[in-house]
């Protein structure tokens, strides 16, 4: 009983990143129908980004995060309007989007290599007590705290898009962003507040990443895996991407405790694909056409 | 459009005929020699940190007088931690860059993917912290005979651990933690297994993830379970401290935790030194300590201001190494120095005195040294040679 707790406590809290990062997958997909691979480049630089405010002024965690989020969000709306909107305005493919956004993470991580340097660092250390024990369980307290801002970030969210006008555009852009463009509402606005809005929830999820292992340029390889969550969810669907992230930390915690750890990625793969096989646009997703 | 590439094309032409005549002035007065470094990748740090040990050395042979009368000319390149890409450096190194020797690099995978492009340009290689067997013997454990090495091999070090966990530190039961995507992790695990058994140690658990993992909680919390005293990490130096953390945070505050040679850097300190305080051993090839490699430290620290991590005095001591075999070969020919490394005999380095074995290529008989964490320093604790 009490391996198996610890195990679900690790994938909850390795899949409330994932969620967070799941998140803006998918939300920039149900609006532009692809998948956007400079996703990373926006988790490193929310971590680089808070852990120089850390550093250089030694500010407090919360301000910190918030100037982390801040730089992301912003982040994200420039490659937007410097490197998609172009090619929107073209009214090019998909393809073409899908092909930038891999350039633009590939710039980025390589941009922090010559810049920054390849080195590992580490964020200082921000709360003296690291654990809690319940009984035989530990429980760090990092994790906590990012599972309850994660969470409140999530409920935020959802309370932006189900009640408020923004929230509307957005939903009605899901459908079909040509006709919201005819009804009045400005697209190139509602499309920056959308990468705002991911680009945040990425700088969230980054400096939690830098403060739970260390901060390097090759940070974003994370978004990978969270990635996968989100077409495990159902790529466009944010209820989707929240529960494909916490299945898969489930899923891997698992089975590295009680399968095998050497396995464990074919595992969680062979999973996928069998539900892929099943429900070919992932658990809550809405079927598509093409499918990037 | 017509005219610019008619532009590109000049531009072209012409750089290459500059080229091709700025090489045929330098091949009259240089020795050209290549050296495999991965300054860039999850390795860099030690990448770079050989690279400027091998700078180090290069000028102060060339203020000397160079090797044969001719400047050595040490070219790096990047081979930036991944065998793909330390392929395609390697095969501009000998086929465009012509040099006579390969150095490096401090990676076995990319090491042993270099090894035949070496051999079928006829250029020897000689690794530096390659550790694994296949750097120098193929599968079957025939020699290759154009690659060599000036570190201990993975077979020796997992003894080593072995032996010392065993022996000296009295743990009997283990539990390993080793990347199962990595040559040098999962040969040291085999190693380390087989002997640690056969002492009549128990191997509890041995649990694995991949390059690229950052959270090790779920094989953690399997450990816990296991009741192993001692944690045996045959990582780099990033995973031993996320792992050291990770640990911690799980409550395995004491858990003796003991890697080989790749588990050492100075960043250990500022990554998690207080989780590594007084219960972490590392193996190490020779010490900051040691008043023959103490000179290359501050050398190192007026030109570079930073700390060398241990790679430094190995990229020195290479670069001396190979300019000790050109000299012994009397020509800069690939297959006169090869058979000058073959024949090394007590050759005085700063870190150790090598002797090539001829019967394996490795260096003969290389002590480890023990170092434990205390304080914020890396201690030496013993001069360590397991006993057969």
């Amino acid at each position: 009983m009490i391996r198996i707790s610890q195990q679900l406590i690790n994938g909850l809290s390795i899949g409330s990143i994932y969620a967070l990062i799941a998140i803006g997958y998918s939300l920039i997909y149900s609006i532009l129908m692809f998948s956007n691979f400079a996703h990373s480049s926006f988790l490193l630089m929310g971590a680089y980004t808070g852990f120089y405010i850390l550093i250089l002024l030694s500010s407090s965690f919360p301000l910190s995060l918030l100037i982390a989020m801040l730089g992301s969000g912003i982040l994200a709306v420039l490659i937007e309007k410097i490197a998609y909107k172009p090619i929107r305005d073209r009214g090019n493919p998909t393809l073409y989007f899908i092909i930038a956004s891999m350039g633009i993470s590939i710039f980025f991580e390589n941009f922090i290599i010559c810049t920054i340097g390849p080195r590992f660092r580490s964020y200082p250390r921000i709360m003296q007590t690291t654990f809690v024990e319940l009984g035989k369980l530990n429980i760090s307290v990092m994790d906590i705290y990012a599972a309850v801002v994660a969470i409140a970030f999530l409920l935020m969210l959802s309370y932006l898009i189900e009640k408020t006008k923004v929230g509307i555009a957005i939903r009605a852009a899901s459908f079909d962003l040509e006709v919201v463009g005819l009804m009045g509402v400005n697209t190139n606005m509602l499309i920056s507040i959308v990468f705002l809005i991911a680009g945040i929830l990425a700088g969230l999820a980054g400096e939690f990443l830098g403060v739970k292992y260390t901060v390097y340029p090759q940070l974003g390889y994370i978004t990978n895996k969270a990635y996968i969550a989100a077409v495990f969810g159902g790529l466009g669907n944010l209820k989707g991407a929240v529960l494909g992230s916490i299945l898969l930390g489930l899923l891997e915690a698992l089975i590295t405790g009680f399968l095998s750890s050497a396995m464990r990625d074919i595992f969680v793969f062979c999973l996928l694909i069998l539900v892929l096989l099943i429900k070919p646009s992932g658990l809550m997703g809405i079927q598509k056409q093409d499918k990037v | 459009m017509k005219k610019i590439s008619l532009i590109v094309i000049g531009v072209l032409v012409i750089s290459a005929f500059l080229a091709g005549c700025g090489g045929g002035n330098k091949e009259a007065e240089s020795i050209k020699v290549g050296y495999l470094v991965h300054v860039t990748g999850d390795s860099a740090l030690w990448g770079i940190s050989e690279k400027n040990g091998a700078i180090i050395a290069q000028e102060e042979i060339n203020e000397a007088g160079g090797v044969l009368g001719k400047k050595l000319d040490i070219m790096f390149y990047d081979g930036r931690g991944n065998s793909a890409d330390s392929v395609n450096a390697v095969k501009k190194a000998v086929q465009q860059d012509k040099v006579v020797a390969m150095l490096g690099s401090n990676l076995s995978g990319p090491t042993i993917a270099v090894g035949p492009i070496c051999a079928s340009a006829k250029v020897p290689q000689v690794a530096s912290f390659a550790t694994n067997p296949r750097v120098t013997q193929d599968d079957n454990g025939n020699l290759k005979p154009w690659s060599f090495r000036l570190c201990f091999t993975d077979p020796y070090q997992g003894k080593l651990i072995a032996d010392y966990a065993y022996d000296k530190l009295g743990k009997k039961n283990a539990a390993v933690l080793y990347d199962v995507t990595n040559d040098y992790s999962s040969g040291l695990t085999d190693f380390f297994v087989k002997r640690f058994e056969e002492k009549g140690g128990k191997v509890v658990s041995k649990l694995s993830f991949r390059t690229g993992d950052v959270d090790f909680r779920a094989q953690l919390s399997e450990i816990k379970q296991k009741n192993a005293d001692i944690l045996v990490l045959p990582n780099g130096y990033k995973e031993i401290a996320l792992i050291a953390k990770q640990a911690k945070d799980l409550g395995m505050r004491d858990i003796v935790k003991i890697s080989g040679d790749s588990g050492y850097s100075i960043s250990l300190f500022e990554m998690a030194g207080e989780e590594l305080d007084g219960n972490y051993y590392v193996i190490q090839h020779f010490a900051w300590d040691d008043p023959d490699v103490a000179p290359i430290k501050d050398k190192y620290e007026k030109k570079f201001n930073e700390s060398p991590e241990v790679n430094a005095a190995m990229g020195y001591d290479m670069v001396y190494f190979i300019a000790d075999a050109i000299k012994r070969a009397g020509k800069a020919d690939g297959e006169a120095i090869r058979n000058a490394i073959e024949e090394s005999k007590d050759v005085k380095l700063k870190h150790a005195s090598i002797t090539i074995d001829p019967k394996t290529h490795d260096p003969k008989n290389k002590a480890g040294i023990i170092l434990k964490f205390e304080g914020n320093k890396a201690v030496f604790v013993d001069k360590f040679a397991p006993q057969d």
